[in-house]
């Protein structure tokens, strides 16, 4: 063996160490790496959890508390109300013809059935006897009736299979939106649509103000007051939906109305 | 100048780097930088005393056989400072090693050779040790590993041993074919000391700035 070979082995034996040195470090970054976003997914996945554990806590003692307050109105209102219609009845009998009586008593008719009716929707067994689009159904029929806005619902396919629970999230959020729609965007017309074919779709449409969605981002940002809330809004509506399963799609602009839109994207976390 | 002055200066200026450095983390030192400063003044004072002895052509085989032994107890200390669940089994690691360095000198019968069987189970061992050790804190790391002074520290330790082992292993057989060979392929052992030296640099460098704040646990 010449010189130069055995020179050209010795460059060789240590480029081969170089080499080996190099793969060891990446290897051993490559597996801290993965590691490190698997720990981040590791507790992201637990906040998450976290998360739906508080959500239920608080429904819980918010359904609790709702539940009380329609007992109360069965059990004391709507007995106070029985017993005034009544003694209505029995100032009629006694041959008392003036009309106003027969106006009130049909007053105090449509009291008790509205009692009724808020007892039964702030019961938290809500979904034992009616399904999803009956309630939906109800909350428009509530808003017509108030002479707020019109409200246009369209079912189609089977009711949803939706847990209790995720029942009663989507619902709420339907109420929300609904509400926004009346207090901020001041709409006329709201169309409802529930679809269940492929995959469960809620859309709601309505004919307001619209609003500039990157604006509400910037405010949220800058924490600018003003919009503030508007957009802690938007985010809560998001953050529920994601708790259940749900992805909600917001589509609007200035002028132009408003469209969420919910689907379900898996199967319904436990919430 | 010949390679082999070269080689000496280098060495000298990259284990002066890493004691530099070492001696500029702030007091009071984690026992794990504690025991590298040990190790890195032994290691200075044994190179110094090395070069003097090569210049006045000297034989220093003893010194570098007790040296390297000194060595490979300092490194298992320090992988016990950093695992301190590890203790029972560096202790059988040095019992080996110890045992091994024995029985190479019992069948060499003198300290004027190099105990290499005795070097090249202590470097496959230490090799296996500091690999262990690496992969522990590679799946423990909250903090990128090239942040980490120790991943540094403990790579510069892997490069010196696990380089050494299959040098210290192959060089006897290499010798009987072709010897010149063998005295070129013994160059590669002072640079991988000079890259063990540059790599604890970055580690005391690190430690030194982050202090103890950084938790890679």
């Amino acid at each position: 063996m010449d010189d130069v070979t055995r020179f050209t082995f010795v460059v060789v034996i240590g480029t081969l160490f170089l080499l080996v040195l190099v793969g060891v470090m990446g290897f051993l970054m490559v597996v801290n790496t993965s590691r490190r976003a698997r720990h981040r997914a590791e507790l992201a996945e637990a906040d998450r959890r976290r998360s739906q554990e508080v959500m239920h806590a608080e429904r819980e003692a918010q359904q609790q508390t709702l539940q009380e307050i329609g007992r109360d109105l069965h059990d004391n209102l709507g007995q106070l109300l029985t017993v005034a219609h009544m003694g209505l009845d029995a100032v009629q009998g006694n041959g008392n013809s003036d009309p106003r009586i027969a106006q009130v008593m049909n007053t105090l008719e449509v009291s008790i059935d509205e009692v009724r009716r808020l007892g039964r929707s702030l019961n938290s067994d809500m979904w034992v006897d009616r399904s999803f689009s009956e309630a939906l159904s109800a909350e428009g029929e509530r808003i017509e009736r108030a002479g707020l806005a019109t409200v246009h619902l369209l079912v189609e396919g089977e009711a949803p299979s939706l847990s209790p629970d995720a029942k009663t999230i989507l619902f709420r959020v339907f109420q929300e939106v609904l509400n926004n729609a009346l207090k901020h965007a001041a709409a006329s017309v709201i169309d409802v649509a529930l679809r269940n074919g492929s995959g469960f779709t809620l859309t709601i449409t309505d004919n307001g103000k619209g609003f500039d969605p990157a604006a509400v981002d910037l405010a949220r940002a800058t924490r600018r007051p003003s919009v503030l809330n508007h957009g802690n809004g938007l985010v809560n509506i998001r953050r529920r939906c994601e708790l259940i399963g749900f992805t909600a799609e917001l589509s609007t602009s200035p002028g132009k109305g408003c469209t969420w839109r919910f689907s379900q994207h898996s199967a319904p976390h436990a919430a | 100048m010949s390679i082999l002055l070269i080689q000496n200066l280098l060495q000298l200026a990259a284990i002066s780097l890493a004691l530099g450095a070492c001696a500029r983390i702030p007091v009071p030192r984690p026992r794990l930088y504690r025991l590298l400063f040990i190790m890195i003044v032994v290691d200075f004072i044994v190179e110094v005393a090395g070069s003097i002895t090569t210049y006045f052509d000297r034989n220093n085989t003893a010194m570098y056989n007790f040296a390297f032994t000194t060595q490979f107890l300092v490194v298992l200390l320090m992988i016990r400072a950093e695992k301190p669940g590890w203790t029972r089994r560096l202790a059988m690691l040095a019992a080996v090693g110890l045992g091994a360095m024995g029985a190479n000198l019992w069948v060499n019968g003198s300290l004027s050779f190099l105990l290499t069987e005795g070097m090249l189970v202590i470097g496959v061992m230490l090799s296996v040790a500091l690999l262990a050790l690496l992969w522990d804190l590679a799946n423990t790391s909250d903090t990128p590993l090239q942040h980490v002074p120790e991943f540094w520290l403990n790579m510069g330790l892997l490069v010196y041993f696990g380089g050494m082992a299959p040098m210290v292993g192959l060089l006897r057989f290499i010798y009987m074919a072709d010897p010149q060979l063998a005295n070129r392929l013994w160059n590669i052992l002072p640079m991988l000391a000079i890259t063990c030296y540059l790599l604890i640099f970055q580690a005391c460098r690190l430690r030194g700035r982050y202090g103890y704040e950084l938790n890679h646990g």
